[in-house]
C-alpha cells in the first residue's frame, strides 16, 4: 500500500481519536442514548444510512468478497438469505416473537428462552451455546481486522493481527465514550460513499454489468451459473436451501436493550426511515458478492480472495480516499466485534454466571466476569488466528449454521405452537446444535444448516408431544401466547403497524377494563 | 400519589406526563389503518411508572467522564424498565376509576431502573464500564393513554390504546 493510503488512514485515526477524547471530557453526549443534533431529529435518510453502516461487519468486507470470488453467482443465495432475513424479521414472526418477549419482561434473548421454557436448564443451554459459538463469529473479525491492517500497513500478518486484537479490545472496555453520535454519523458517511465509489469504479473499469459477464464467461463460464463454479451444486436443492437459510433464519438470539416511551415521531418520518433502509438494504446486502464477482475479471491473480474488497479498493480509488475508506471500514470491523463480544459477556456474566454460580453478584463483580471472559476469549483468539486461520467466510457460516439449528425451532415453536414445552426445547436446541457440527466436520450429504434444523423441529416435535403430560407448557404462557395471536376481525393494516412495545402495558390495561365491565 | 380527593366525584390528583395528543388526535392516527371501522373515543387511562431520573459517570484511562443522564421508567405492574426520552409533568384530576393501580413496591422498581441503567449503559454505549450512578430524582408518575373502540357495520369491534406521549398504539 503507497504512503499516502498510510498517511490518510492514520489522519483519520487521529481525528476520530480526538474527537473521542474531547468526547469523554467535554463535548460528548449528555444523555445515555447519545443522539445526534439534540434527540431524534435527524432525518429518516440519516438514520436507515447510519443503521445500514452500523450492520457492515468483517464477514460483509472479507467473507462476502471472497464467496463471490470463488463461487461466482452461487453466492449471491447467500445474499437472498440476508434480505430475506430482514423481512422475516419485521413479518408477523418477528412481531410475535418480540411481543411475547416483552410481555414476558424478558431482557435478554437468552432469558426470554428460559420464561417461555421455564427451566434452569433451558438457559444454561441456550447460554453456554451462545457463548461457545459466538467465540467463532468474534474469531471471524479479529482475522478480518487483522488481514485488513497488514494490507494497509504492509506488517506481517501476525503483528498487524496483535495491534487488530488490541485495539478491538480497548474499544470493548471503552469505546462507547470516545465514541460519539458525531463520529458514528461520519464513519458510516464515509463507508457509504467508499462503498458506492468502489462499486461504481468497478462496474466502469468491468464496461457495466454485460461487458463483466462475458469476460467471466471468458474466464469461465460456470461461475455465472446458480449452480456455482465449476457447477458443484447442481441439482443440490439441499444446498441453496442451506445457503438462503443462513442468514434469513441464522441471526436469532441478538440481546437487545430498547427504549420504549419515545417522543413523538411522524408516521411519515418512519414510514420513509422503512422505505430507505429497505433500499440501503438491498444495495448493500448484494454488493460484497458482486464486487467479489467482478474481482474475478479485475483481479485474477488475486492470492488471497478474502482481499478482494481490499485490493479493490486499492487499485480503483484515489490513494488519500483509500485511506481513509480502509480506515472506515476497519472501525466497522472493530465495531462489530466490540458489540458482539459485549453481548457475549451479557451473556455469560447474566444469564450464566449470576443465574447458577453467584445469584447475589453485584454489578461491578458481573462486568468483572465479562472483562474475564473478554480478555481469555481475545487470549485464545488471537493464538487460533495466528497458528491456524480459518476463512472468515467459512467461520461465520459454520458459526450461523449451529446457532441457527439450535434456536431457530425453539423461537418459532415459542409463538406458534402451544405444545411447545421444555423438555422439547432442550432437546432440539441441543440435538440441533450437534448436527449442524456433525454434518459440517462429516461433510454431511446434507449442508448443516439443513440438516441442524431438520433434526431440531424433529425433536421438537417429538420429544414435546411424549411428555405433554409430564411437562405441560404453563397456563399464563398460554395466555401470552393467545395475546400475540392475531384476533380476527381485526385489519392486518393496524395489527401489523401496533407497538409491540406496549403489549405488556396493553395485557394490564385489558385486564382492568374486563375487571370493569 | 394522591394529593387531594374531591368528595363530590371520585377524582385523584395525580402526577402525569404531559400528553400531547388530543382525542382526535388519537383517532386520526389509527384511521389510516382501521380499514372500514369507524373509531370512537372512550376514555384516557392512566398508566403507573417509577420514574428514575439518573447521573452518572465512567472511570476511563484519561479519568472521569463528563457528567450523562438517563431516564429510566418502569412498569409498575409487570416490572419492566426501559429508558425515556425527556417528558414534561403536569398535575391532573383524574377519574380514579381511570388510574391502573401498581402491583409492585417502589423499592423493588428502583432496583429493577438501577439494574437496566447498568445494563443499557453497557450495551447502548457500548463500553465494559461500570457507571458511577447518582440518583436525582425518583417518584411515581403516571402516562396517559387513550382507549379507542372501532366498529364496523356488522357491530363487530376491538379496542385500541393509544399513547398519548408518542401516538404509538396497540391493539386490546
Amino acid at each position: 500500500m503507497s504512503s499516502v493510503v498510510l498517511i490518510f488512514l492514520l489522519l483519520y485515526y487521529v481525528i476520530v481519536v480526538g474527537i473521542g477524547f474531547w468526547a469523554v471530557k467535554k463535548g460528548g453526549a449528555k444523555d445515555l442514548e447519545g443522539y445526534l443534533l439534540g434527540g431524534r431529529q435527524v432525518g429518516p435518510l440519516v438514520t436507515a444510512m447510519t443503521l445500514q453502516a452500523t450492520s457492515m461487519s468483517g464477514y460483509m468486507f472479507l467473507g462476502g468478497g471472497s464467496a463471490g470470488f470463488t463461487t461466482g453467482y452461487w453466492s449471491i443465495f447467500y445474499a437472498s438469505g440476508d434480505i430475506g432475513g430482514g423481512v422475516v424479521n419485521l413479518s408477523v414472526i418477528g412481531r410475535r416473537m418480540r411481543k411475547l418477549s416483552k410481555i414476558l419482561g424478558s431482557l435478554t434473548s437468552i432469558e426470554y428462552l428460559e420464561h417461555r421454557y421455564p427451566h434452569p436448564a433451558t438457559r444454561l443451554i441456550a447460554g453456554g451455546l451462545s457463548v461457545f459459538f459466538l467465540f467463532f463469529y468474534i474469531l471471524a473479525q479479529f482475522i478480518a481486522g487483522g488481514k485488513g491492517m497488514a494490507l494497509v500497513t504492509g506488517l506481517p500478518y501476525w503483528v498487524a493481527l496483535a495491534i487488530a486484537v488490541g485495539i478491538i479490545m480497548i474499544y470493548t472496555f471503552l469505546g462507547g465514550y470516545f465514541a460519539v453520535a458525531y463520529t458514528d454519523f461520519f464513519q458510516s458517511l464515509v463507508m457509504v460513499i467508499g462503498m458506492v465509489w468502489i462499486f461504481a469504479a468497478a462496474l466502469n473499469a468491468t464496461g457495466g454489468f454485460t461487458a463483466a459477464n462475458n469476460a467471466i464467461a471468458q474466464i469461465d463460464p460456470t461461475y455465472l451459473s446458480i449452480w456455482g463454479k465449476g457447477l458443484a451444486h447442481k441439482g443440490a436443492w439441499p444446498d441453496i436451501l442451506g445457503a438462503v437459510l443462513i442468514f434469513s433464519v441464522g441471526y436469532m438470539g441478538w440481546p437487545h436493550v430498547v427504549t420504549r416511551h419515545m417522543a413523538m415521531k411522524s408516521p411519515k418520518t418512519a414510514r420513509m426511515a422503512g422505505v430507505y433502509s429497505t433500499i440501503w438494504n438491498l444495495f448493500f446486502v448484494t454488493a460484497p458478492y458482486m464486487l467479489g464477482i467482478f474481482a474475478i475479471v479485475l483481479l485474477p491473480n488475486l492470492a488471497d480472495p478474502e482481499m478482494a474488497i481490499f485490493t479493490l479498493a486499492g487499485e480503483l480509488l484515489p490513494a488519500a480516499v483509500t485511506g481513509i475508506v480502509m480506515a472506515a471500514i476497519m472501525a466497522a470491523i472493530m465495531s462489530t466485534a466490540d458489540s458482539i463480544l459485549l453481548q457475549v459477556g451479557t451473556i455469560a456474566s447474566r444469564d450464566i454466571y449470576q443465574r447458577f454460580i453467584h445469584p447475589k453478584a453485584d454489578d461491578k463483580r458481573m462486568v468483572l466476569v465479562s472483562r474475564i471472559l473478554i480478555l481469555a476469549i481475545g487470549v485464545i483468539g488471537f493464538i487460533v488466528a495466528v497458528v491456524k486461520p480459518p476463512s472468515v467466510f467459512a467461520i461465520v457460516i459454520f458459526t450461523t449454521s449451529v446457532l441457527g439449528s439450535a434456536f431457530l425451532p425453539a423461537y418459532v415453536c415459542a409463538v406458534w405452537w402451544k405444545k411447545a414445552n421444555t423438555p422439547g426445547a432442550i432437546f432440539s436446541m441441543i440435538g440441533g446444535a450437534l448436527s449442524a457440527y456433525l454434518a459440517e466436520i462429516t461433510s454431511f450429504v446434507l449442508p448443516p444448516m439443513v440438516a441442524g434444523v431438520l433434526v431440531s423441529f424433529i425433536l421438537m416435535i417429538v420429544v414435546s408431544l411424549a411428555t405433554q403430560k409430564s411437562h405441560p407448557v404453563p397456563s399464563y404462557i398460554l395466555k401470552a401466547m393467545d395475546l400475540t395471536a392475531e384476533v380476527g376481525p381485526i385489519p392486518k393494516g393496524i395489527l401489523t403497524s401496533a407497538e409491540f412495545n406496549l403489549s405488556p402495558e396493553a395485557m394490564a390495561v385489558r385486564k382492568k377494563l374486563d375487571k370493569d365491565k | 400519589m394522591a394529593d387531594q380527593i374531591s368528595t363530590t366525584t371520585k377524582k385523584i390528583v395525580i402526577n402525569s406526563i404531559r400528553g400531547f395528543l388530543s382525542s382526535n388526535d388519537a383517532l386520526t392516527v389509527i384511521k389510516p389503518f382501521i380499514e372500514n371501522y369507524i373509531p370512537k373515543s372512550q376514555k384516557m387511562v392512566f398508566y403507573p411508572y417509577y420514574w428514575v431520573f439518573f447521573h452518572y459517570t465512567v472511570n476511563t484511562i484519561i479519568g472521569k467522564s463528563r457528567i450523562i443522564e438517563a431516564s429510566c421508567l418502569v412498569d409498575m405492574i409487570n416490572n419492566i424498565a426501559s429508558t425515556t426520552d425527556r417528558f414534561e409533568k403536569e398535575n391532573i384530576e383524574a377519574v380514579s376509576e381511570n388510574i391502573l393501580t401498581p402491583s409492585i413496591p417502589e423499592k423493588e422498581a428502583f432496583k429493577s431502573a438501577r439494574t437496566y441503567l447498568i445494563h443499557a449503559s453497557i450495551l447502548k454505549r457500548k463500553a465494559l464500564l461500570v457507571p458511577n450512578v447518582q440518583v436525582m430524582q425518583e417518584e411515581l408518575i403516571y402516562k396517559p393513554f387513550w382507549i379507542i373502540k372501532c366498529t364496523n357495520r356488522t357491530r363487530e369491534n376491538f379496542n385500541v390504546m393509544v399513547d398519548a406521549v408518542s401516538g404509538k398504539y396497540q391493539i386490546l
